[in-house]
């Protein structure tokens, strides 16, 4: 676990003097340079994989990226398989392979694009089960983060499995979509916790953000899916959470999240992105 | 030389053999003076005729000699001259100037108690200093602030606070508003060594930054050293802020207090006996969550309190002896539901003046000093519990030889042991625990000094010395060895070795000359050159915009060098007007600074024990210029500082490994600080500031990582932008009590924060709305976005 609490401190400042201000302003940026992201995830509960492929562009255009088109994307494992991946003919950028992922198995990508070539490698790890959801009334509700004004407050309980060095993430579906604001982001380690019940700020993760402090609502469905990732993957996502919900009074400097996708030629232009694998435990329940 | 050979073995009362041997090395720096006429001394306590307090930098001055002296710390002063009749002047701003004839033909004891000038009382008062010291001192790069003037400044919220005033003086900056902490030409905020009655402070802001841990009415001197640092001072690279707390009213009875928005101060003063001993007790309470309650039910469970506590006491054994003890204790609380984090810095000082002849003064301190913070949700069945602290113990005896009225020379040594307990952190969840606890990392910090203070003719006046330091890191504990990585990567850790107790594990030596040197080019100007350089052993860790309470201090390992600075200054100094009515200096400084650490991107700071394989060290160098125009008399009185500087990094792995400028940079710096005098019972005052932005990353580029919108910095680069420059007006109105014979006077102060109302940038980042992922933004924070109105009344008995 690590500590989020500058995000406390300066509420409580902004707050309590009633004095501090966000206002969004305009700001000229340098020019941009456009690079190779690659959005690659494999799980060991799908049937099919997808990854993305696209091209980042300046930080103030406000269309979708482009998907990065004609590619070829190979994954091979460490016990000699080879994935070949597809590119959708309606979906530019997205590519497909039919394989699922296996617990303990290490995955390298090769991405070869416009002349360049990049690799990337993760090992998919163990992951413990989800033991329960439940649901309290706004009333019953915990305080801190997670906490709900109104509504409802998801909980749910697992346990770590004991030897440091297990890293997560957590990703929660109201009514089968994917709440994916930055706010939502979750990810965390074992290092002071090995063996423990997940910790409470952990467990009412799944709750969403909303200004309003709303929850859940009565009759929704909601599904946490638990996964397994590596350590750089566990880096990437906490800078990620980091680096998109940035600000204030100690806000951290703002830096590149890392990635792991390496142009084989040092010298060539660089990529961004991810690769990782993950194992992942389901939970589903209806508010009510 | 001869005269002051004979002197040294003629002073029966002296014994120390010791101290020939370190005597005589700063003999063979003195100058040859060949003058055989018999010489004597007269030397003495300078005091407040109503308080009996000691006067800091009171001149006396021999008329027919055109020489004098200026009394230390202690109030004490001592000058060896010809025997022969003489007009002594002893003279303090604000004060009474009395005029002595004597005639010196043995070694003489003169103290004096100097009345406050009739009118003194209502007038504003910049500097305590006398009219031309900054023209005739030898120090350079210096500012004094008396408490009356902080008390008159602008202050947020109507509190005086002696942090808030030094960041109105040139060369001092800070990355914003509400900012825990300053710079002082370029250096970082942990540059600064800032002194309690000689004890050091390690965190010296309340809630957060707004406040600092200073109770104004129980400041007696403030004293800011920038450059040409005296070799008796060490430890940190940038600058020297030296509060010293009154001693306590010796003649009667005294008491102040304030009552204001957000908190309340009093404070006791009282001779014990009559002008032997004397107290100060003063405290503030903050009692702002009060009202919490009333904002609403969002607010019920906020927290948000401080409190501190100074005492002081001294006591006059014998015309030799006086002992001072002093102490601070303060505490911020802040707390939200379940969660609670507070923090505090205690100290104890016992400080001891012995006179060993009217020549040689000593005074030795030694202090404890205990900063600890504390952070947790204390639940038993799912909380965590985290507590950290900094011990330090300390002796310092420091000797001061007045040798003759040409050469002062000051010799001394100091140990600090640091005891750090980065903290044991205790995780619950579901009733089952796990005790996290990293080892305490101690270390020991010893150094010793001599340096001369030589006047060369009636114009040149030198200081030259040297001090020695050197650093032990003691076990017990283990020592980490990381591997390599590419630059501005994370290293990790290969192989550990255990110490024992007190086993050293890593020792640094630094000699560090320091050299001042001042011309006086006539009556009303000089110039003044200083090197010196410095060593610092322990280290703030902390890559947040701005400093946090729980930010961890590492003393110098075996993977952490010391910092070391070098700077050179240059100055011009002038007084205009018939009584130098105004003052006006120019500075220009360059530093060179080495091993100035810095942080690998995502790098983990709290609670890991591989901290030192997340740490990158650089070289950094400051350069600026420094105009200061101060006016000392009149209705109007108050200053204008202008400040133009750089301050830059260079660390393999960050910004492609070339310089770029540090968080804190900020190229033009314009305060102005007006005090106006409007009627007997009226006094107005303003501040202006004006600040060039501080540079910051801004992305160049955006990607999409899982539906998520991520901003990108494609060049790699570290501040590449600025943001926009900060400004503000302050304003105040105090309302002085009608001249009664009533020993009860209240005083009103009104003050407007920010006028203005202008939101000032503190930093700016980037996010996507909150409705809209796809459409992304760049978002100005600022702590303070309105005016603040407040009213404080003072009184005093």
């Amino acid at each position: 676990m690590k500590f989020k609490i500058y995000n406390y401190i300066l509420c409580l400042v902004a707050s309590v003097g009633m004095m501090a201000c966000e206002d969004v302003i305009d700001v000229t940026l340098g020019d941009s340079t456009p690079q190779l992201t690659v959005d690659a995830w494999i799980s060991n509960q799908l049937a099919t994989q997808t990854f993305r492929l696209s091209i980042s562009q300046d930080y103030f255009n406000n269309n979708p990226t482009a998907g990065a088109s004609g590619a070829t994307v190979v994954v091979t494992d460490n016990l000699g398989n080879t994935y070949n991946f597809t590119e959708s003919t309606t979906t530019p950028g997205s590519y497909t392979s039919n394989f699922q992922g296996a617990i303990d198995v290490t995955y390298t990508l090769n991405v070869q694009y416009q002349g360049q070539e990049y690799q990337a490698s993760t090992t998919l790890s163990r992951v413990p089960p989800i033991d329960s959801l439940v649901f309290k009334t706004a009333e019953e509700a915990d305080d801190g983060p997670g906490s709900v004004s109104e509504g409802f407050q998801a909980e749910f309980f697992a346990k770590d499995i004991p030897g440091v060095g297990d890293f997560y993430r957590i990703k929660t579906y109201q009514n089968g979509v994917l709440m994916n604001k930055p706010t939502d982001l979750t990810s965390f380690q074992d290092l002071n916790v090995d063996g423990l019940p997940f910790i409470l700020p952990i467990r009412l993760s799944i709750n969403p953000s909303n200004e309003d402090g709303s929850g859940f609502a009565q009759g929704d469905v909601v599904r946490v899916e638990l996964l397994s990732i590596s350590e750089e993957a566990f880096l990437f996502f906490d800078q990620l959470e980091t680096q998109t919900n940035n600000g204030g009074l100690f806000a951290n400097p703002i830096a590149n999240v890392p990635t792991n996708i390496i142009n084989v030629n040092p010298s060539g232009s660089k990529a961004v992105g991810f690769f990782y694998a993950s194992a992942v435990s389901t939970i589903e329940g209806t508010v009510q | 030389m001869i005269s002051i050979l004979i002197n040294y073995y003629y002073q029966s009362t002296m014994n120390q053999k010791r101290l020939r041997k370190i005597v005589g090395v700063c003999l063979l720096m003195l100058s040859v003076n060949l003058t055989f006429a018999q010489k004597f001394t007269l030397s003495g306590y300078i005091k407040d005729a109503s308080n009996g307090e000691e006067l800091i930098g009171a001149s006396v001055y021999l008329v027919e000699l055109k020489t004098g002296a200026v009394t230390n710390e202690y109030g004490f002063y001592s000058v060896k001259v010809d025997k022969g009749q003489y007009t002594v002047k002893i003279s303090y701003i604000g004060y009474q100037t009395i005029t002595k004839n004597i005639n010196l033909d043995k070694d003489q004891k003169l103290d004096i108690e100097l009345p406050l000038e009739g009118k003194a009382l209502e007038e504003i008062v910049v500097t305590s200093s006398k009219p031309d010291e900054n023209i005739r001192s030898i120090q350079m790069s210096v500012n004094k602030l008396e408490m009356k003037t902080i008390q008159k400044i602008p202050a947020f919220f109507g509190e005086a606070d002696v942090i808030r005033s030094i960041q109105l003086l040139p060369g001092v900056t800070t990355v914003g508003e509400g900012a825990s902490g300053f710079n002082v030409r370029g250096g970082n905020i942990d540059q600064n060594l800032i002194l309690i009655d000689e004890a050091p402070v390690y965190n010296s802001a309340h809630a957060l930054g707004f406040f600092s841990v200073f109770n104004p009415d129980a400041v007696k001197n403030v004293k800011l050293v920038k450059g040409g640092i005296p070799a008796e001072y060490g430890g940190r690279l940038s600058s020297l802020l030296d509060v010293r707390l009154r001693e306590g009213n010796s003649k009667q009875f005294e008491l102040n207090g304030g009552i204001g928005l957000l908190f309340s101060r009093l404070s006791l003063q009282a001779p014990i006996v009559k002008d032997k001993s004397s107290f100060i007790i003063a405290g503030r309470r903050s009692y702002v969550d009060l009202f919490f309650p009333l904002l609403g039910e969002d607010f019920q469970d906020t927290r948000l309190s401080f409190y501190d506590l100074t005492a002081k006491v001294n006591y006059t054994i014998n015309e030799k002896n006086k002992i001072y003890l002093s102490g601070y204790f303060g505490r911020d609380n802040i707390g939200f539901g379940d969660f609670a984090f507070n923090w505090g810095n205690a100290t104890a000082t016992l400080r001891w003046n012995h006179l060993f002849n009217d020549q040689l003064f000593l005074n030795t301190t030694v202090f404890y000093s205990n900063y600890d913070y504390s952070i947790g949700v204390p639940d038993p069945t799912d909380g965590f519990d985290w507590k950290a602290n900094i011990l330090n113990y300390s002796i310092k005896p420091e000797f001061t030889y007045f040798a003759n009225s040409n050469n002062t020379i000051n010799f001394g040594g100091q140990a600090i042991l640091y005891q750090f307990r980065p903290g044991t952190a205790v995780f619950t969840s579901g009733g089952v625990s796990n005790t996290i606890s990293q080892d305490d990392k101690f270390g020991l910090e010893t150094a010793v000094y001599i340096s001369n203070e030589q006047n060369i003719g009636k114009r040149i006046t030198l200081q030259y010395g040297l001090r020695y330091s050197w650093f032990n890191y003691l076990g017990e504990g283990s020592a980490i060895t990381f591997g390599d990585a590419p630059a501005g990567e994370r290293r990790d850790p290969i192989s550990s070795q255990n110490f024992g107790m007190w086993e050293s594990i890593a020792q640094y030596g630094n000699l560090e000359p320091r050299f001042s040197a001042k011309y006086m080019l006539n009556d009303k100007s000089s110039l003044k050159l200083s090197y010196n350089r410095m060593a610092q052993y322990i280290h703030l860790v902390s890559n947040t915009t701005a400093s946090i309470p729980l930010d961890t201090w590492t003393p110098s390992t075996n993977n952490i060098q010391p910092q070391l600075a070098d700077q050179v200054a240059l100055g011009y100094f002038r007084n205009f007007g018939k009584n130098n009515d105004y003052e006006f200096s120019a500075e220009t400084y360059y530093k060179i600074y080495q091993n100035q650490i810095d942080y690998i991107d995502g790098a983990d700071l709290l609670l890991n024990e591989n901290l030192e394989g997340d740490l990158l060290s650089g070289d950094g160098r400051a350069y600026g210029l420094e105009l200061y125009l101060k006016k000392n008399s009149g209705k109007l009185n108050g200053w204008i500082s202008y400040t133009l500087a750089r301050t830059e990094q260079q660390v393999d792995g960050i910004n492609n490994n070339n310089w770029y400028p540090t968080r804190f940079d900020r190229t033009h710096n314009l305060y102005i600080v007006a005090l106006y005098k409007l009627s007997k019972r009226v006094e107005l005052s303003a501040n202006f500031l004006y600040a060039s932005g501080t540079p910051a990353t801004f992305p160049t580029n955006r990607f999409e990582f899982d539906g998520i919108v991520v901003p990108h910095n494609a060049e790699d680069s570290r501040n590449n932008f600025r943001i926009a420059a900060s400004h503000r007006l302050d304003l105040s109105l105090t309302l002085l009590p009608k001249k009664t014979n009533k020993r009860w006077q209240g005083s009103w102060v009104f003050s407007i924060y920010n006028v203005y109302a202008n939101r000032n940038p503190f930093s700016v980042f980037f996010q996507s709305d909150a409705d809209n992922p796809l459409l992304t933004q760049a978002v100005r924070f600022s702590v303070i976005g309105s005016l603040i109105p407040s009213v404080t009344y003072n009184f005093k008995f």
